[in-house]
Order: C-alpha cells, then sequence, then structure tokens
C-alpha cells in the first residue's frame, strides 16, 4: 500500500519527521519497507535563467535559449510562447522523469544539440497549466541552480507499507491515518461529506434490489447527471500516481480517489448504458458472459456474484466492470456503486477468473460495512466537484443484513500474564480506547467495550492481547528465559541414526548433496523398470514450477545423476557423493503418499585427488563397494550377504550389481554400475557407480545392541594358500564353505589376492587367502592349527575340484 | 674343550665389539647362541664327555653362554647410544602430502545442526512428520480455513484438492499435540514446499519451527528464548528487534529481526538500508490451533516460532544467491 504523507496529514496531523514516523509504524505492525520521495522524478530538474534567445536555424516554430544554471549554461530548444529573455525557469535535465511518464534524454532537435527541456507545470506533473514554461521568477528563494523540488518545497513522501492479511483496515489512508492517531494518542481529523446535496429530478427512481443477500450484505447508488467527462484536476492525478494508480478521467479517478483514501471499492456505470435503467445483485445464470474493462471476455460461473442491469450482467462483483457500460468521453449520466460483498465470494471469483483488483483485494480481506455510505457520500461530493455533476436522485441503501457492533472484554490479569508484562488496567483502558474501541466497562477484572465496524480482525479476547502488545511496544515487554521443567522426552533415534550415516560416509571421502525433492517423470522412466514396480508410482503437482519438476521423486538416483551432469559440465570430474532423503510412492488421490527415506551413494571419476605420488586410477566397482561395506561395519551392521540378482535394478550394467541382503530375506538395497544407456540420458561421462539403501532396512538392522568383545591376549598363527578354482566360483560362496567347517578359532579369512592368466589354466583363477588362527585362552601350537588347517584345505580343493597353486 | 670355549669367546667377543648394527650382533648372536651356533654345538656335545669333565666344563660353557649375551645386549645398548644424526638427501618436505579426498556435509545440514543444537540445550526434542501433507494440517487446523487471504502468503504447490506439499513445518506441531498432552517443548525441522523461485526464493528449502506449551508461557518467555537462540547464532552482542506482524496461527504475532551482520546496522544493501535483517516468525499459540487439538486455552499458553535455515546460512557465510545451495557444485559444497 503506497500512502503519501501530505494525504495522510489531512487526517491525522502528526508532527515527527518521516523517517520517525516509519519506524513508529513498523513498531506497531504496519511495516514500511520503502520511503520515497513523492518528486523523485524531478530531482534533476533546476532553476535556470534564459540569458539568450536566438531563433531555430532549421525550424520556425522553435527557439533555441542558452539558460544557465549556476555555473552551467546549457542549449535547449523551446517552443513555449512565454519565453522571455532573464526569465526564470525550470530547465529539465536529462534524467527527468515527466508526468507522462517520459524520460528527458539530451538529443539532437533538427540539428541542434538540446541538453534538456524548459517544462511546463503540467510536464512535471506539478500543476495544471500547460500553456507555456513554468515561471518561476516570483517564487521566494529561488536562484539558478537550485533544486526545483527544495524551491517549491515539494517534500512530500510515499511510504511503501506491507499490510498484512489480518488489517484490511489499513488498506487506505484513513486507516493508516487511524493507526497513526493511536500510535501518537493524537486526534482523527477525518472530512465528513455530507449526505446534503438536493435531488434536482425526484422522479427518477431506479430499482435495485438485492436477489443474494448473503452475498451482498449491503448496495449502495446514487445516480448524478450533468457530468463532463475530462482529465482530472493536477492535485487528484498527482495523488492517484503516487498511489500507484494511474488516471483515467475525472469519474473513474474519483473513483479511485476514494477507494484509496477511504479503502472502499466504487464503481461507476454509465447509466445511459444500463438496460431498465435498473440494478440487480444476482448470481449469474448458466452461459452468461462478460467482456470486462480490461477487455478480456469471460465466461461467469452460476457461483460467481454480478451487478446485473435489466437484461444481463455489467460487472462482476467486487472484480471488475463491464467494458459495455463503462464511463467513456461521451458519459453524460452516470450511476455510482458502493457496496460490501461477501470476503469468500470475491476470493472464489477472483481466483477463478485468475484476476486480482484493487477492488477484489480489499473486498475478499474485508471491507467496513458502515465505511460503505460514507465513502459514496465522498465520492459524490468530489465528483461534482471535478466534473459538475449533480445529484439527481436520493441515495438508494439496501442493507438487508445490518452489521451488528461486536462487544468484546478483556481481563488484565490474563492480558498480563499471556505477555509477561504488569499494565495498569486503567493503561489498558487507554490503549483500547485509541484504536477506537467504545468503553462500556472499565473494571480491575473486565475492561468491555464496542469494537468499531472495521476491525474485523478484532473477535475474541486475545486479539485485544495483541493490540495492547503493540500499542504498548514489543521493545517494552520484558525479556526472559521461561520456566520450564527438565525435559524428559527421548529424540527420535531415527535421527540419531540419519546424523551417523552421514558422518560416516562423508569420512569416507563422500560429500552430501541436497537436491529437490521434485524431477521429471523422464527421469524414473529412463530407469526402465517394470511398470508396476512403486517407483513408478509418481505423485504429480498440480502446479508444478516447470515439467522438469512436476513429480515428486520416487529414487534419489536422479537427482545425484544430475548433481554429477552438472558438475562435469564445469569440468568437476571426480566425485564422490551422497544423499540421504525422502522418496515418495502414490498411494491414490486424497491420500498422503507413502514416504521412505533412502541413502544413495555414487562414485566416479579419480580414485584419488590428482597427485604426484600416485598413478591417477579410476574408480571401479570395488570402490564404491567399500565406501557401503565402510558405512555397513559402521553402523555395526554384520551377517549382511551380498545376492547376484537385483531384478527390481534393471539400470544396472548385468553382471556389475549386487544386492545386499540382511537376516536372511531383509533387502538392504543394492550396488553396481549404472547401464550406460542410462548414463548417457544425463550426458554423463565415464562409468558411474551407485549404491542405494533403504533407511527402514538399515534401521533394522542397525538396532542390535552393541556387545564388547574381549582383546585376544594370545599370538595369532598365519597360514597362507592360494587355490586355482573355476573362475565362476564367488569368493562369498568360498568364504561361506570354508567358515562353514572352521573351527571357532579360525579368526579370519581374507583374500589377499586374485590371479588370473598363466600359469592358472583358462577358465580358473587363482585365490589367495590368509587364515588367521588365534584361541582366546593360549598360545596356539603349529601342530594344533595344522591338524584344522589341513584337513580343510583339503576339503576345499576336493569340494571345488580345486588345486593349490605352487 | 677349554681351549675350544676360550678360542669361541676371543672371537665373539671380537665381533661384537666391531659389531656396527643391531643386524651384526644378530648374526653373531646367530653364529654363537643359534641352534646350530658354536657354543651350542659345544654344549650339545658335553654329554660325551668324562663324568668329571662334565660339570666343570658345562659351568664354564654356560657361564660363557651369559657373558656373550651381556655382551651383546651391552654393544646394543652402546649402538643405540651412538646413532650419529645424518641429514636426509633428497626429501623435499614442501611437496603436497597423500591427500585422500575429504568428504563434506552440506552447508545446510551444518546449519541446521547447529540450529537444532541450540534449542536442544534448551530442552527442545526433534519432533518430523510427512512432506506431502494433508490441507487441514497444513492450513485449517493452523486457522487458516478455505478462501483466507493468508492462504496468499505461501503460494502452495498441490497434489490434489485435499494433499499438498507443506508449505511450513507447522503440521509436525499439529501432529504432535495431537498425540501428547502439554507441557510440550519440540522443534521441527524439514524441508518445506512453495511455488517460487529466483535469487532469494527456490521452491523448496528448510526450516526448523519450534513450540513450547506450558502453563505459564509468555511473551516475555518467547523473547527470552529467541534473542538467546539469535545470540548463540550469531554473536552474543547481537542486537534485536521484535516487531509485530501477523500469522494466522499465533497471536500476538511477531518478526524477529537482527542487527544487520554485513553493515553492523549502518544501512547496506543486503539489508535494504534499514540495518536490519528479519531472520524469525513467532508468536503466542493463537487459542484456535489449541481448541483444534483438544488442549484447554485457559490452562495453557504457548508459543511458536519458525526460521528459515537457507537465510541464516546465506547470512552467516555471506551466500547470495540461494540456489546455489541446490545446484551443488562441487566447488561450492567443498568451501563448506
Amino acid at each position: 500500500m503506497l500512502i503519501l504523507t501530505s494525504w495522510l496529514k489531512e487526517f491525522v496531523h502528526f508532527t515527527v519527521p518521516v523517517e520517525t514516523l516509519a519506524e513508529d509504524l513498523t513498531m506497531a505492525g504496519l511495516e514500511v519497507e520503502e520511503i520515497e520521495p513523492a518528486y523523485k522524478g524531478l530531482a534533476p530538474v533546476v532553476v535556470c535563467s534564459v540569458e539568450e534567445i536566438v531563433p531555430h536555424p532549421h525550424a520556425s516554430h522553435l527557439q533555441v535559449c542558452t539558460v544557465a544554471a549556476g555555473e552551467q549554461k546549457f542549449d535547449v530548444a523551446c517552443g513555449a510562447p512565454n519565453v522571455e529573455k532573464g526569465r526564470l525557469a525550470a530547465l529539465a535535465r536529462p534524467g527527468t522523469v515527466l508526468s507522462d511518464g517520459t524520460t528527458v534524454k539530451s538529443s539532437d532537435i533538427y540539428g541542434i544539440r538540446s541538453e534538456g527541456m524548459l517544462c511546463s507545470e503540467a510536464e512535471l506533473g506539478i500543476g495544471d497549466d500547460e500553456t507555456g514554461i513554468l515561471v518561476l521568477e516570483h517564487a521566494p528563494g529561488c536562484e539558478p541552480g537550485k533544486s526545483l523540488v527544495g524551491v517549491l518545497g515539494l517534500s512530500d513522501w510515499v511510504l511503501d507499507i506491507a499490510v498484512t492479511p489480518n488489517r484490511p483496515d489499513c488498506l487506505s489512508v484513513q486507516g493508516v491515518a487511524r493507526e497513526v492517531s493511536a500510535i501518537y494518542g493524537i486526534p482523527l481529523t477525518i472530512p465528513q461529506s455530507p449526505n446534503s446535496q438536493i435531488p434536482k429530478f425526484p422522479n427518477h427512481q431506479i430499482p435495485i434490489s438485492i436477489e443474494a443477500p448473503d452475498l451482498c450484505g449491503r448496495y449502495t447508488a446514487a445516480v448524478m447527471e450533468e457530468i463532463k467527462i475530462g482529465p482530472s484536476p493536477h492535485w487528484m492525478a498527482m495523488r492517484l500516481q503516487a498511489s500507484g494508480i494511474r488516471p483515467i478521467n475525472n469519474v473513474v479517478d474519483v473513483t479511485n480517489y476514494v477507494l484509496i483514501e477511504r479503502g472502499q471499492p466504487l464503481h461507476a456505470f454509465d447509466l445511459d448504458m444500463l438496460a431498465g435503467p435498473a440494478i440487480k445483485v444476482r448470481t449469474a445464470r448458466p452461459g452468461e458472459k462478460i467482456k470486462t474493462i480490461d477487455g478480456k471476455h469471460r465466461e461467469i460461473r452460476p457461483d460467481m456474484l454480478v451487478i446485473a442491469d435489466a437484461e444481463r450482467p455489467v460487472a462482476v462483483a467486487g472484480v471488475m466492470g463491464g467494458a459495455e457500460t463503462e464511463v467513456n468521453d461521451n458519459t453524460k449520466r452516470i450511476l455510482l456503486e458502493s457496496a460490501w460483498f461477501a470476503p469468500t465470494q470475491v476470493r472464489r471469483t477472483s481466483k477463478a477468473l485468475k484476476t486480482i483488483t484493487e477492488s477484489s483485494y480489499r473486498f475478499e480481506r474485508g471491507v467496513d460495512p458502515e465505511g460503505v455510505i460514507s465513502a459514496l457520500y465522498r465520492t459524490v461530493e468530489l465528483i461534482s466537484q471535478v466534473t459538475g455533476g449533480c445529484l439527481v436522485q436520493e441515495i438508494k441503501d439496501v442493507y438487508p443484513r445490518p452489521c451488528k457492533p461486536g462487544y468484546l472484554s478483556l481481563r488484565p490479569e490474563r492480558a498480563n500474564k499471556l505477555l509477561g508484562t504488569g499494565l495498569e488496567p486503567g493503561q489498558i483502558a487507554q490503549f483500547l480506547e485509541r484504536i477506537g474501541i467504545e468503553l462500556t466497562h472499565i473494571g480491575d477484572e473486565k475492561i468491555s467495550g464496542v469494537v468499531p465496524t472495521y476491525r474485523l480482525d478484532l473477535k475474541e479476547e486475545v486479539d485485544l492481547v495483541e493490540e495492547i502488545a503493540r500499542l504498548h511496544g514489543f521493545p517494552n515487554i520484558p525479556t526472559l528465559a521461561p520456566r520450564a521443567g527438565i525435559a524428559t522426552r527421548a529424540p527420535e533415534p531415527s535421527q540419531g541414526l540419519v546424523d551417523r550415516m552421514r558422518n560416516i560416509l562423508s569420512s569416507q571421502g563422500m560429500t552430501e548433496v541436497i537436491s529437490y525433492s521434485f524431477m521429471s517423470p523422464e527421469e524414473i522412466e529412463v530407469l526402465g523398470l517394470d511398470k508396476n514396480d512403486p517407483r513408478m508410482q509418481m505423485v504429480s503437482v498440480q502446479n508444478p514450477l516447470s515439467d522438469d519438476q512436476s513429480v515428486m521423486r520416487t529414487s534419489i538416483i536422479p537427482s545425484l545423476m544430475g548433481a554429477v551432469a552438472r558438475n562435469q559440465a564445469r569440468r568437476n570430474m571426480d566425485l564422490g557423493l551422497f544423499e540421504i532423503g525422502t522418496v515418495f510412492y502414490s498411494r491414490g488421490t486424497g491420500k498422503l503418499p507413502l514416504e521412505e527415506q533412502r541413502i544413495v551413494a555414487l562414485c566416479t571419476g579419480a580414485r584419488y585427488p590428482e597427485s604426484w605420488s600416485w598413478p591417477r586410477e579410476q574408480v571401479d566397482f570395488f570402490d564404491l563397494k567399500g565406501v557401503l561395506q565402510g558405512l555397513l561395519q559402521a553402523l555395526g551392521i554384520s551377517g549382511w550377504k551380498t545376492v547376484l540378482e537385483t531384478p527390481d535394478s534393471p539400470f544396472y550394467v548385468p553382471g556389475a550389481s549386487a544386492g545386499i541382503v540382511w537376516g536372511g530375506n531383509s533387502v538392504l538395497g543394492s550396488f553396481g554400475q549404472i547401464d550406460p544407456n542410462v548414463v548417457e540420458f544425463w550426458d554423463i561421462d565415464g562409468p558411474v557407480f551407485v549404491f542405494e539403501l533403504s533407511f527402514n532396512a538399515l534401521e533394522t538392522a542397525a538396532s542390535q545392541q552393541l556387545k564388547f568383545t574381549p582383546l585376544a591376549r594370545y599370538p595369532a598363527v598365519e597360514r597362507d594358500i592360494a587355490v586355482i578354482v573355476p573362475d565362476r566360483l564367488s569368493a562369498q560362496d568360498l568364504l561361506e564353505y570354508i567358515s562353514g567347517q572352521a573351527p571357532d578359532f579360525l579368526e579370519e579369512v581374507r583374500i589377499f589376492d586374485i590371479y588370473r592368466g598363466k600359469p592358472v589354466p583358462e577358465g580358473s583363477k587363482s585365490i589367495g587367502l590368509r587364515f588367521t588362527y588365534r584361541a582366546l585362552d593360549h598360545t596356539l601350537s603349529d601342530h594344533e592349527v595344522s591338524e584344522v588347517h589341513d584337513p580343510m584345505v583339503r576339503s576345499v580343493l576336493q569340494s571345488y575340484k580345486a588345486k593349490l597353486r605352487n | 674343550m677349554q681351549e675350544r670355549l676360550e678360542e669361541i669367546r676371543t672371537q665373539a667377543l671380537e665381533s661384537i665389539e666391531s659389531a656396527s648394527s643391531e643386524e651384526d650382533l644378530e648374526n653373531i648372536r646367530v653364529r654363537v647362541l643359534g641352534r646350530k651356533g658354536e657354543l651350542t654345538m659345544v654344549l650339545k656335545a658335553i654329554g660325551k664327555l668324562s663324568a668329571e669333565e662334565r660339570p666343570k666344563i658345562g659351568q664354564l660353557a654356560n657361564k660363557l653362554k651369559k657373558e656373550i649375551e651381556a655382551s651383546i645386549n651391552a654393544r646394543k645398548e652402546a649402538l643405540k647410544g651412538v646413532y650419529v644424526r645424518t641429514f636426509i638427501p633428497g626429501l623435499d618436505p614442501t611437496l603436497p602430502g597423500r591427500q585422500r579426498r575429504l568428504g563434506r556435509l552440506h552447508p545446510i545440514t551444518q546449519v541446521m545442526d547447529e540450529i537444532c543444537s541450540v534449542f536442544e540445550r534448551m530442552g527442545f526434542t526433534v519432533a518430523r512428520g510427512p512432506e506431502v501433507e494433508l490441507d487441514f494440517y497444513n492450513f485449517e487446523a493452523l486457522n487458516i480455513p478455505p478462501d483466507h487471504p493468508a492462504r496468499d502468503m505461501q503460494d502452495t504447490f498441490y497434489i490434489d484438492d485435499k494433499v499438498l506439499l507443506r508449505t511450513h513445518t507447522s503440521p509436525v506441531q499439529i501432529r504432535a499435540m495431537e498425540r501428547h498432552r502439554p507441557p510440550m517443548r519440540l522443534i521441527a525441522p524439514g524441508k518445506v514446499y512453495r511455488c517460487d523461485s529466483d535469487i532469494t526464493h527456490t521452491p523448496m528449502f528448510h526450516q526448523v519451527e519450534g513450540l513450547m506449551v506450558d502453563r505459564d508461557v509468555s511473551f516475555a518467555g518467547l523473547k527470552g528464548v529467541l534473542t538467546a537462540f539469535v545470540q548463540q547464532i550469531f554473536d552474543s552482542d547481537t542486537l534485536v528487534r521484535f516487531r509485530p506482524s501477523f500469522f494466522p496461527f499465533t497471536e500476538p504475532s511477531a518478526e524477529i529481526d537482527i542487527q544487520c551482520v554485513m553493515c553492523r546496522g549502518k544501512g547496506c544493501r543486503i539489508c535494504s538500508q534499514t540495518g536490519w535483517l528479519e531472520v524469525l516468525g513467532a508468536g503466542m499459540v493463537h487459542p484456535e490451533v489449541f481448541r483444534h487439538v483438544g488442549y484447554d486455552t485457559e490452562e495453557f499458553s504457548g508459543f511458536a516460532f519458525g526460521l528459515g535455515v537457507e537465510r541464516i546460512a546465506m547470512l552467516r557465510f555471506g551466500i547470495d544467491d540461494i540456489r546455489l545451495f541446490y545446484d551443488n557444485d562441487l566447488r561450492f559444497l567443498h568451501q563448506f
């Protein structure tokens, strides 16, 4: 809401400087976002004296004037009749913004350089005179070189106030004035417009009816004749412009002027265009259409409220008038509307038509039902003043549901308890009076009063507590540590686990990313999932910002692929990334989707940062698996297995992927190399390795209570062997076979070497195994170890038709 | 035999004396005392001696064994003592070390953890809820009925008529109050969504909201908790300003400004020349919200607050474009 301070001063005579006013309004809840000089566009305008005038060599209607502004001299072309040597005038230097919105530039006019412009009042937007240049000889203190704004005292300000949705009463000069009055405790001086115009032609009677009193609580109308349409006087146009409204013609401008001044939306119909003439406030009939004043043809639905004449809708109630009945240059007679429409109704219509106007904005927040008529009086007064029109019919006021005054009570003790203050009842009563409450009872227990009709936000006791808080001033409320008991509620265990996983992964060189929860359906579809896969049950956003953010993600893999693509585009090639976040599976309309947490990590590029001390190597499958193992180990998850089948993950390279299973059948997740065809979708270079884990499954697996293992006190015995086995034998199978045979003092079997090639025959591989034996209670003897080791090796050789190497 | 022992002794002691390393000494030990060592062989041969010679030679041999052992040990000690510090050439200590890749946590995670821990120290516990929410929890139960203009304060992503992406983490408060009776002290950190995208807005961002409900919770207490919070997250001497505002679920409502961290209140581009930066929204819980969850509005009062994690992180690190957080450029992530 833009508020011009000079306008505000007509309503409340504050004396503080504008900066203080802005600060005080902000601290009372009307946040002033900006203070701008009202005549900002005139800042480059200076007073100049005309020193020399010569005819323009190439244009007979122009003269070239040499003007002096202080030390500097400028040549300007001018066609005004009242340019005279020695005259003081207003020189608009380049950068000046004129009242028609154009910016003055230095330019060639018929071959002569003109370094500005000598302006008229009208051009400067400070008066109506457009017949010649503004003459300044008589202005006091006027000297060449001085700023025009300073000389004429045009020190007016525009405050840009952010009005919160609960305070529609502040969407006007009058409303802000009421606040200023309440803050400083100074009186309001609202000019009252009398309903004194005597009808000239009492025989005119235009029928007005409200068919939907729930949606239109009050409709008032005035009929005026002898209207002469023309531009508004300068003062009115200037105030409208400063308030962000473009002047149109004197009638429309008055309706806008009263809207800004009183907060009451108004509309003027060309009476001669109204069929009947009659006014019916009714809901629209099926199939009705209207062309509104913005030139748009609109279909109106039967749940919308319209103003109709005898035949058709002529306005969408509270939103916008119709073009056919709009006031135009030939208008002679008008019907003025000032009404109260139900906020919800206007809001729905405005949403449906995707049109927000100054009117709809106020109606949907709520206007003062009691202010409807006084605003109309004010409009009639101003229209007679600026158009010469006169009222020809008694003002009609159809008010089927008169607004009842609201009574509210406040307990001072309650207010003090909520705020932590110690205000006296008398002080509280004063605050309430300042905001216009008519007190009916003041006691220590209770203070009661009648709430002004414009304060729609004051509905219960706590609303009054807020008023007291802001008028007392938030800074004057003490700042205290609240008293409370010790908190005994345990935090959710899952959060601790997420934090641990983040730390474990980052300690392994992985960097956390956070991606949007949105993605495009194509990013999921490219994964090649079965159509019944839960990840294909995507939740669509009705109003996405773009197509690539139109569904909620069902997998985090595409999020990380996107991050890789963006990084590679900037030549960040070596990436170890992870993300822990939510995925969403649809469960149908009207139901909340299933939300699950996923842990996804990705490696691509070089294994280590490039260095003089080691060769540049690319990450591979086992780098990624190492990170995964590290995570599971640090979480204390043991007894997990790798399974070779990953039927749900067709996006991995066949053979270079696996699943992770814990506790027999709980799938923790999968890992593998992403299929190059999938990688290509994101325009990514090089192989990409990914693992994806389910948080729920991990949480179960990680929930075992950690138990201490005693430290071994006796030395270990190591035995190394290398066995040549068929290539297809998996390491996991071999190790499982061994652990099935092993005595309890076999501490560990470690694969220290894998070798293929000569002399190992084709189709076989050599696996180097290191057995570590250790007993908890004594030092093992060679003999003791050999007794179990040798038969075990023999059994391995036999079962897998293997041979010992060397 | 005695001569042989003498011979072993002389040779052994000589070579021990001239040994210049532990390795030499070990070789001498093996040569003399090892399984097939000179002295060991003598000891093994004792059995073949006559009965009167046997104890004598045995005694001598054992004595010699101890002497040689002692001598080796003494030489070992001596060798340690005579280590000569010499310059190791060819090592350039200025070469970079072998650094493994460092992993980092996302700056939002780091700031969020820090925010949460400040409140956790004050006895608030973390609560969570769904990111896709019912209209009821996101709006209606928070005193924002359908068709209320306050809905315009938050541009909402809708899934269907009843389901939306939560625009704040306040629904978590409602869900918690439905389950638990006061006293209540919780914070709800998490992702929230609003359809907006520019240099200061992303369609997804993070919030931490908090709620405290008890018998004597007042606005003064709200000021106390949030002032302490701001001064722990920023500087302990940061000026804080509470000014009236509007949220449908609190009354009185406040916005909390801190003195601009860039210009220290002088006025700059970051604070739009005001000297203040808005960092938190807060207020006393509106009775209508308590009615929705069946709390007695006479018995209990409470305050709620909310803040944007990105905003705090941007102020903290001087980041000027919020979109950087979700671009996940490694050059950005590795700065934190």
